[in-house]
Formats: structure tokens, sequence, C-alpha cells
């Protein structure tokens, strides 16, 4: 199982980004959302997990908003802002690069 | 731009609502806990199950929240201040402590601020002038430094100024100064207030404004006077203190020195002249000083060879000080040839030994830069290690308490405390101590200056010492580097030792036994000796200062020191000159013998410890011309019959003079005097040659026959040897300004003061008193300084002691309390009590040995350095170190045995039920 150290430095936020790109999600949503669409091969720990929500949301990348969840608890839902979206873009493309070049390197050798 | 607004926003809200943030936090990983739990339970776990594997898939929620609220902007200054508060919890606690601390700081970081602050006002400070940074001193410097002559002296005259002024290009404007007493005439009768005679120019020149009136110009300074007469300026202290600050006193006509003057103006308050060991209260233009001496033989304004004025200058802008410097040694040949009298030329064969120069002129001038630069110097090591000596004590009882607190540690490192911020507690709390250490060290300072400055003063010549104690910003961040030094170096030692505590092993321990770890105990050991070390260089500094003061005080100076007592008479006044002047002394002497309660009295021209003169003088021998006489320099003095009665100076052959015109042409050499001059012949019956120079009439000499040799003598300085010396008669035909001194043996001071009053009276009536002074008080006063640094190095030493004492005694009755469960053992197993002490003191006996050696090497290293300072003892004398060693091992001693008394009445039981 993957463990967040695991993660390639940086990833973290482009998936927490990518997560919410869609619509606002909290922190435990993200963190299932993750592990369900990587195949559990992915598994976000709550210890990387909230300090990265905390340092997004310090770039401007993130805002957040305190509402209701869908079985009536009060938590924090976290959505993109037009410079998150931005950063998320950006993100994307540098991985696709990466990945690409990382699988050129494999596959070659 | 959305973003750096979403950032500010983000910024703010931890700023105002941390705490609603901060509880949003906690909800939010609440129910991201609730939520596993719930997914836990939907796996089929028990409510039980599934609550522990939700917690230790979460880890430590507190560290959590930690991690997270560190990336929140302020949380380094809300840190900083929970720290603060728990360090001031704990002085709370323990407020011996922090009072013990708090003392120890205030006396090291006060005793350096309050030497640091001497040494900045009299050589950092810079004048309150306008751009200071381009005035220059202009002094003369020796050609080939000797030892004598190393630094440049910035001492001149009139001429020689006036002609540099023709021959310079570097200086927008040079003026003279040198201070000058100020006789005022007031209603109760006449007092001498400090003052200084100036050129007209140096207010335009500093470009200082005046506070009231104007200040002195060039026509103020012509002979003769200004418009106003002859103008004086007044201090601002004065005008406040003397005229209340007064407008109406500009303007006003006072007698100053035996003329009328005219007040002209006041100087600011901050202006104190450029002399920053004295505080004029009076500025007299340079040109009324031949109006003040009466006479103009007496003046020494326009004498060449006269070195009273100190010059000062402005660069012109844009001019260094190397090349003012540069152009001042290439006209030195000029300026000497011509200001200075072609006979002293000719002495130095044409080229002077000496050449000007520029020193930098910001922070002023004074004398005492030359005659305490040492002392001060010293007195700046000594505090340094007194500071030493504190942190040591301080850094062990910080490591000390850092032991007994832990399980404290332990426990918080246990819960997940990170250990850097521990550590930074730590320091923090001995940082805060210093903080209110500094601001007492600065008060100690304020009035160690003081009570320093006073006793510096009795050695002063006639007004104290006028340093102006202003602690200003280079004092204040020494003083505040001086603190953080202190506060980082108690602190670290017990920063470093929590980084390696094993918070298990901590707490498995039982409280009574040793929390120590092997480290931290070789710490404050060696904290200990160094304490040890350092308080045995300070008393032997100590010692050896003393021994010199007493060597001094108690050294034969040749002659009798009791009961007697001088007085100059000053009979200026008077129209008699010359023999008839003389012929008044002697009536006097006379006179003055036969008064109640005198024993015996005498003329003399220079009283003993009031400086010297010297003469060059050579044997004249019937065979060689006396071109070819070899020339000596011998000191000189001139005294009146019975002169060596008085003084029970030993006439070792021949006989004294005696007041009539019969001696004139006789002399009384010196034993050491005779040996020089004559090494071959009986002295008595020979002749010297005596050269004189003076201004008007050049070189002259003339021959004087010896009549008598008396023993060697320290009239001058306690400090050297018995220098040769030649007498000559007070004479008829002596030319001399209507000043005369007695030396008066007298049954007590009173009786000696009563004696000159009435003979004085009978003989001279109208001419003014003066005040009869015990030769012992002048003894005292010339080792003054001797005296200042005996006892403020005596009180360094006694301080540096009692903190060694204080240090050993805590590290032991530590030490025992750590071992009682081990002694308790030790005795049930049938250990004598004896055999306990010894164990005890063994360790003592260990660490005073290692400390009192190395303090012993380094002082007989660092007292080399000191060898300037002592007089009749040697810097490695090996009865003041080994007084020193018994000192210290005596007080360590006792500092173990207080602690190991407990251990004579330890109940083994007791101490073992302890566990």
């Amino acid at each position: 199982m993957g463990k967040p150290n695991d993660l390639v430095q940086g990833t973290l936020d482009l998936l927490i980004l990518k997560t919410i790109s869609l619509e606002p999600k909290h922190g435990w949503a993200i963190a299932k959302r993750i592990q369900q669409i990587s195949k559990e091969v992915l598994q976000v720990q709550q210890g990387s997990l909230y300090p990265a929500l905390y340092r997004l949301e310090q770039q401007g990348w993130l805002k957040a908003r305190w509402a209701e969840t869908e079985n009536g608890r009060q938590t924090k839902f976290y959505s993109l802002t037009s410079a998150g979206r931005k950063q998320l873009e950006h993100e994307a493309e540098n991985w696709k690069r990466l990945s690409g070049a990382v699988n050129l390197v494999i596959e070659e050798s | 731009m959305v973003r750096a607004f979403e950032k500010l926003r983000f910024w703010l809200l931890m700023l105002f609502h941390r705490s609603r943030t901060a509880e949003r936090l906690d909800k939010e990983l609440q129910f991201h806990l609730e939520q596993q739990i719930a997914e836990n339970i939907a796996a089929g776990m028990s409510n039980r199950e599934a609550e522990h594997a939700a917690m230790r898939l979460f880890g430590n929620p507190a560290l959590l929240r930690d991690q997270i609220t560190e990336k929140w902007s302020w949380s380094w200054l809300e840190n900083l201040r929970q720290d603060a508060k728990y360090a001031l919890r704990q002085f709370r606690e323990s407020p011996s402590f922090a009072l013990i601390s708090v003392l120890t700081l205030t006396l090291g970081i006060g005793a350096n601020t309050a030497i640091f602050t001497l040494l900045n006002s009299l050589w950092l400070q810079s004048l309150p002038v306008k751009d200071p940074g381009s005035l220059i001193l202009i002094g003369m410097q020796a050609n080939n430094p000797t030892s004598f002559a190393r630094s440049p002296t910035p001492m001149m005259n009139l001429p020689i100024i006036e002609s540099l002024e023709r021959h310079t290009r570097s200086f927008s404007g040079v003026f003279g100064w040198c201070d000058y007493g100020a006789d005022l005439l007031e209603s109760d009768g006449t007092h001498t207030y400090p003052g200084t005679i100036v050129s007209g120019n140096i207010f335009d020149i500093l470009g200082v404004r005046p506070a009231a009136g104007r200040l002195l110009t060039d026509a103020d300074d012509q002979p003769g006077g200004g418009t106003d007469g002859w103008a004086v300026v007044i201090s601002h202290q004065f005008w406040v203190e003397h005229y209340s600050a007064d407008r109406s006193v500009i303007g006003r006509h006072v007698q100053l020195n035996g003329y009328s003057v005219t007040i002209v103006g006041v100087t600011p308050a901050d202006f104190e002249g450029i002399m920053v060991s004295s505080r004029p209260d009076f500025y007299m233009p340079l040109n009324y000083e031949p109006v003040m001496r009466q006479r103009q033989r007496d003046s020494f304004l326009h004498n060449p060879l006269s070195f009273e004025l100190t010059p000062m200058a402005r660069l012109k802008p844009g001019v260094t000080l190397a090349e003012a410097s540069a152009e001042l040694a290439a006209v030195t040949q000029q300026i000497f040839e011509e200001v200075l009298p072609a006979a002293v030329l000719r002495q130095d064969h044409g080229s002077p030994p000496l050449h000007l120069t520029a020193l930098p002129g910001r922070s002023g001038w004074s004398f005492l830069r030359i005659s305490y630069r040492q002392p001060l110097f010293l007195m700046q090591g000594l505090v340094g290690i007194v500071l030493l000596i504190c942190c040591a004590n301080l850094a062990g009882l910080g490591l000390a308490r850092g032991a007994s607190r832990g399980r404290e540690f332990a426990l918080r490192i246990a819960l997940g405390a990170p250990r850097l911020r521990l550590m930074r507690q730590v320091l923090l709390e001995s940082l805060l101590l210093t903080v209110p250490g500094g601001l007492l060290g600065l008060a100690f300072a304020w009035m160690g200056c003081r009570v320093l400055l006073r006793l510096l003063s009795t050695g002063a010549e006639r007004f104290p010492i006028a340093l102006s104690i202003r602690p200003d910003a280079t004092v204040l961040s020494v003083t505040a580097c001086c603190a953080a030094f202190c506060g980082l170096l108690c602190g670290i030692a017990p920063a470093w030792m929590l980084s390696r505590t094993a918070p298990e092993q901590m707490i498995r321990q039982s409280a009574n036994r040793s929390l120590l770890r092997v480290e931290s105990k070789w710490l404050g050991n060696s904290f200990v000796c160094a304490q040890i070390a350092l308080s045995l260089m300070l008393v032997v500094v100590a010692g050896l200062l003393s021994t010199t003061l007493v060597k001094l005080r108690l050294g034969h100076a040749g002659f009798r020191t009791q009961n007697i007592s001088t007085v100059m008479m000053d009979l200026r006044a008077r129209s008699e000159r010359g023999t008839a002047l003389t012929h008044i002394y002697w009536q006097m002497a006379d006179r003055l013998k036969q008064m109640p309660g005198v024993q015996n009295a005498a003329l003399v021209a220079v009283p003993p410890f009031y400086g010297n003169q010297s003469m060059d003088f050579s044997a004249v021998n019937g065979n060689t011309p006396s071109a070819h006489e070899a020339k000596q320099v011998l000191q000189f003095n001139e005294v009146g019959e019975g002169f060596f009665s008085t003084m029970e100076i030993p006439l070792l052959a021949g006989r004294g003079f005696v007041n009539s015109d019969a001696d004139t042409d006789t002399c009384i050499v010196s034993q050491s005097a005779a040996k020089k001059m004559f090494p071959n012949a009986p002295a008595i019956g020979s002749t010297l040659r005596q050269y004189q120079f003076s201004v008007g009439g050049g070189p002259s000499e003339n021959t004087c026959r010896v009549i008598g040799v008396a023993g060697d003598v320290k009239l001058q300085d306690l400090r050297m040897p018995p220098q040769p010396l030649v007498y000559r008669p007070i004479a008829s035909d002596m030319p001399n300004p209507g000043l005369m001194n007695f030396v008066i043996n007298a049954r007590s001071l009173a009786d000696a003061q009563n004696a000159y009053r009435k003979t004085l009276h009978e003989i001279a009536p109208g001419s003014p008193d003066s005040e009869v002074t015990l030769i012992t008080q002048k003894m005292d006063d010339s080792t003054s300084l001797e005296r200042v640094l005996a006892s403020l190095s005596g009180f360094f030493a006694g301080l540096a002691l009692l903190l060694s004492g204080v240090g050993l005694y805590g590290l032991f009755s530590r030490s025992v309390t750590q071992r009682t469960t081990e002694f308790g053992i030790r005795m049930a197993l049938g250990a004598t009590r004896l055999r306990i002490v010894l164990l005890v003191l063994h360790q003592a006996v260990i660490l005073m040995l290692i400390g009192v050696v190395a303090g012993a090497v380094a002082a007989v290293l660092s007292t080399r350095l000191i060898r300037g300072f002592l007089y009749g003892v040697t810097s490695n004398n090996p009865f003041v170190l080994a007084g020193a060693v018994l000192l210290l091992c005596a007080i360590a001693l006792s500092a173990s045995l207080l602690p190991a008394r407990k251990v004579v009445h330890l109940d083994p039981v007791e101490a073992l039920r302890a566990e």
C-alpha cells in the first residue's frame, strides 16, 4: 500500500486540486475519493492531508466554506479558486511531461 | 491579484480569528475521525475496536494540530508568548533561583557596563558639535618612538599654531585650548572654578550656537581685548546654577582672575568643551592669559618652548586624515625653523627629532587617555573575568535545575512535545532572566561609574574629573550584547542536556535517585572547576595589586612623612621683587619655626609629591675645557635653611644651607648624584656647572660648589627609585614670581595651619591665606590609582569567591541528596560515617585540585600582563600565589563540608525506606 511519503513530492497537491475540481468536498471525502479512483493504491493519511489542505488554502489556491454534510454534520468544504484552477492545469501539464519522460526512460532500457 | 487577496484574507483570519479557526480545525479533524470509525464499524468491527483502529491510523491529533497551526503565520509569536508565560510561572514557583540569577547577572553585566561606560565616555563618544568627523587634533610624534614617547600628544603653543595656519592648506581653521582655573570674585570671597583659555575662532570652527547672548569671536581674542573689553563666555550649567538662567547676566562685568571681564554669552547645554574629562565654566580668550599672569615674563602664550595649548582643527571638505597628516609632517621642519629659537634647533643638529601629525578629533581629547589607558583596560579585563564566573555559576545552576526538572521534560517529550520547542523554552527562560539582570545592571553601572570617578578624582590636580556619564547607543548595545551573551551561555548547557534526554529511562527512575546523566555531571563539574580557576586568577591579581599598594605606602621614601605638612604662600600681589621678596621668605621661615606647636619649618621651591624639575649639570674638572664636560640630566630643587633637619633627610657629609647671602653659589647633592657626577673623587668641595635656558636670554650657565651630600629620597614619585638630585639654596638673587612653599613639622595639622596664618599675618599682612596640606594626604592622592585598582580587584575577587562558594555548595548538596540511597545502602552494609564523609570530600578535593591547578597556571601566565602596575612585588610572587591557593582551598572545602554534615546525621533505615 502506498504511503504518502511514497508519493512524489508535490503530487499530493495535484491530487487534491484535481479531486475538488468538479465539486467542493470535505477532507474525508477527498481522502476517500483519491483512494477509490486509484483503486486503493494511494492512501492519503490525515497527517499529510490536513497540513496540505491548510497550506494550499494559505497559498490562495483553495477556499474553504463551513457547510453541512449529507448526514447533517458541520464540516469544512474545500473548492478551487480561479488561481487554483490555473495551478491545477499547470501542475497536470507538468505531471504529464514528467511521467511521460519517466515512462520513456523505463521502456527504452 | 485574486490570489493575493485570498492570501491576505487567510492571513488576517489567522491573526484575528485564531481561536475560532483552531476550534473549527478541531471539529474538522473530529469529523474525519468519526467518519473513519463509522467506516470501521461498517466493515464489521465492534465499537471499541473501531475507535482504537481509527485512533491508531489517525496518530496523535494534538501533534497534527500543532503541525498544521505551525503553518499559520503568527504561531511562532503565539508560541513565544506561551513559552514566556510558562517561564514566568516557573520563576514564580522558584523565586530564590530567579532572584539569585538576576542578582548575579546584575553584578556581572553592571560591572562590565560601568567600565565600558568610562571607556566610551573617555574615548568613543562624539563631541556634540557640527560634523565632529572632520575635526582633528594636531599632535607631536617622535620620529623614533620609544616606550617613553610612544603615542603622539596634542600639546603646542600659539607661535606653532599660527605658523601652522600659514603653512598648511588642509584646514579650514585651527584653534588652541588650555584648561585654566578661573578665580571669580563673589560677595563671599574668591572662588576657583574650572575654566579654559581658547582661541577666539573656536565656536565658529566647532559650529556651536549660543544658548544666550553671543559666543567668543576672533575680535575678542586680541591683545587688549575687543569692543566688550575682555569678553568671557560661561557654561550653561554655571548660568543655571549661579545666575538662575537669568538673561540679564549678559553684559555684566565680573572680576575674573583679578581683572574685570564682561560676560557676553552662554554655551549650549550639551556643549562641555573639547576636553572630555574637564567641564569649563568660563571660556576666556587666549590673549587674556598674559594679562592674568600680571607679568609678561610668566606668560606662556607666546613662548615657543611652552607646550600648553591643545590644537584642534577642522579639515577642509574632501581632505582626509592621512592627507592632513602627510602635509603636517612635510611642513614640520619649516614651522620649527620659523618658530623655535636658533639655539634649540642647534641642539638637535638642525632637524627636530619629532614631527607634527593629525589625530582623529571626533571624540575630543583628554590627558586621562594617556594615564588611564592601561588601568581602564586592566579593569575591563577583570570585570570580563567576573562576567565569565557569573555565567559559569548560572550555567551550573541552570543545569542543576534542568536535572531536577528532568522528569517534567521527559514527560513532555513522551507526550509528543518537540525537543526543539523544549530547548527553545529553556533558552527563553534564561534570556528572560537577563532582561531584569541587564536593566538592574545599567542602574548598578550608573552608580558604579560615579563611585569610580569619585575615587579616581582624589588624585586629580585641582578639579574632580568631570567625565560625562551618558549611556548612549553604544553603551546600551554593548550591555544588550553582554546580557544576550550571558543568557545564551547560561541556557545552552541545560538546553543541550535536554536534547539528549531519554524519556523512558528518566520516567522509570525514582524521584530522588540521580537524574543526572554522565555528561551532565561532567558538564556541571567543569563549570565548578572553571569558577575555581577564574576566581583564583582574580584573587592573585587582587593580591598583587594590594601588595603593590602596601609596598608603596610603607616603603621608606627617605624622609619623615609623619606630621609634615606643606603650604604654598602667594605673595604675587606684593610690590617687593627679587632680593626683597627673598628676605620676606627668610623672615617667614624664621618666625614660623618659633610658633607654638611647630617643631621645625623650612622653605622649599617644589614640595614633595608636587612634581619635579630637572636640569643639565656637568662636573667641572680643572683640566678639561668646559665645552668637553659631559652633561647629565639631574633632578633639581631649591630649598632653604633647615630643610634637611625638618624633613629628617640625613646629611651624610658637609653641612646644610643657611638663609643668607653667603649661600648663593653653593649646592648639596644627593648620594646617587654624587656617585654619578663624581665617581672617583669626594663630592664635597667639587664644582658643578648648571645649564639653564630662558626664552628671552637664551642659554646660560653658572657654577656651584658642593657643600654637602644628602641621603637619597623619593621626593616626586613613590613608584620610582630615588633619582639623583641637586639642591640649590633659596638665594636672594633667584628669579621668582612670588610663590613659595614651606614644609612644616608641627604637632598637628591644625597647629601648622594656625602657625602659618599667624606668621603670614605678622610678616606679610593682607596676603591671601592658603590651605596647609599633610604630606601623607598628598601621598594618598599620588597613589589613588593604585588604591582604586587594589580595592576594585579586591571587591571583584571577593565577589568571585562568594559566587564560587555558592556554586560549589549547590553542587555538593545536590550530589549528597541524590546519593542518599547509595549512602544508606553503604551504611547498612557496614560503612562508617567517616568513610561516607570522605567519599563526599573525595569528589570535592578532585574538583578543587583541577580548578586550582588550572587557575594557578592561568594566573602565572596572565599576571605577566599587569607587570606595569606592580611595585615591589613580581608578577609570579610565590607568597601571593600560595595565599590565593590556600584561600580557595579553604573555601572549596568548607563549601563541601557543609553538605557532608548532612551525611553524618543520615539514618540508613530512613534513607532506604525513601526508595
